[in-house]
């Protein structure tokens, strides 16, 4: 996925929807985990990286109701939760996510989920990485420079 | 008329019954709460349970009389005024009273609804 690709689906994802909040929610956990993405989200925008070092934008300001960043925060605790039960509570703490028991990868979540500090960071488990770049290695499709080698490196180390 | 569901602690349950959900609530060291939301009680709860933010509130604020559910019958006017397709569809559970979606009607309204605090179990 290209970075105005990434872009286009961010907004996209952030745009209301019958899917709701929950869809948002949703939709940004499965793009990080099947694109390998790693997320910051404020109250304000998100910021993107992928694992070729590339950063993306979305600035969302405001967004259509005060208490939709929230709504999404609560999904994704609640989401972390039926994967591990009771694993963050509900003012936030670290999780872990993947769409399935049987998944080998999961997304790392650390999440804040205040009035005064509304915030999440996801990011891809190492391994996700590892094998994502392999594979694109092996199909020519990998992008290789310095960035993506020490953002790589800097998740392999934990 | 729907009855909704809101986790809270024992003291904020009895100050929201007496005067109703209040936007300028202040949590420990942080700003006004701004909103209020509740869940419909069929659910889904998409976001966690009542009963999971009545616990989880009780824990970060032990001195508030422990984990209590507020049941609220509230007209559909009410709640209609809070509806939004497409950002909280009702069909996902939960019903979210902001500023200019019905936190307001909430409010004015409030001597229209009835009220229930029942205890929640802490495992």
């Amino acid at each position: 996925m290209n970075t105005t690709e990434l872009n286009h689906r961010l907004k996209q994802i952030l745009q209301p929807s019958p899917s709701g909040v929950v869809g948002m929610a949703d939709a940004l956990l499965e793009l990080c985990f099947r694109e390998c993405i790693e997320i910051r989200a404020t109250n304000f925008g998100i910021t993107s990286r992928q694992a070729n070092g590339t950063e993306t934008n979305v600035i969302v300001n405001p967004w259509p109701r005060s208490s939709v960043f929230r709504a999404i925060l609560a999904r994704i605790i609640a989401r972390c939760n039926d994967y591990s039960v009771d694993s963050v509570p509900i003012y936030g703490g670290d999780g872990i996510w993947a769409r399935s028991m049987d998944e080998v990868s999961q997304l790392r979540i650390s999440v804040s989920n205040t009035t005064s500090d509304s915030r999440i960071h996801i990011l891809p488990e190492p391994n996700r990485v590892r094998q994502l770049d392999t594979q694109a290695l092996a199909n020519g499709t990998a992008v290789k420079d310095a960035s993506s080698e020490k953002y790589i490196s800097a998740l392999l180390k934990g | 008329m729907a009855m909704l569901l809101h986790g809270t602690t024992r003291e904020r349950a009895e100050r929201i019954a007496l005067t109703g959900p209040d936007p300028m609530f202040v949590e420990l060291g942080g700003p006004s709460a701004g909103s209020f939301s509740a869940y419909f009680q069929e659910g889904p709860f998409h976001l966690g349970t009542p009963e999971m933010y009545a616990i989880g509130k009780a824990r970060n604020f032990p001195s508030e009389g422990g984990p209590v559910i507020i049941e609220m019958d509230i007209p559909g006017d009410i709640i209609d005024a809070a509806a939004d397709e497409l950002l909280f569809p009702p069909s996902q559970g939960l019903v979210q009273f902001d500023p200019d979606h019905g936190l307001q009607e909430l409010r004015d309204g409030w001597s229209r609804v009835a009220i229930r605090i029942r205890p929640v179990d802490q495992l």
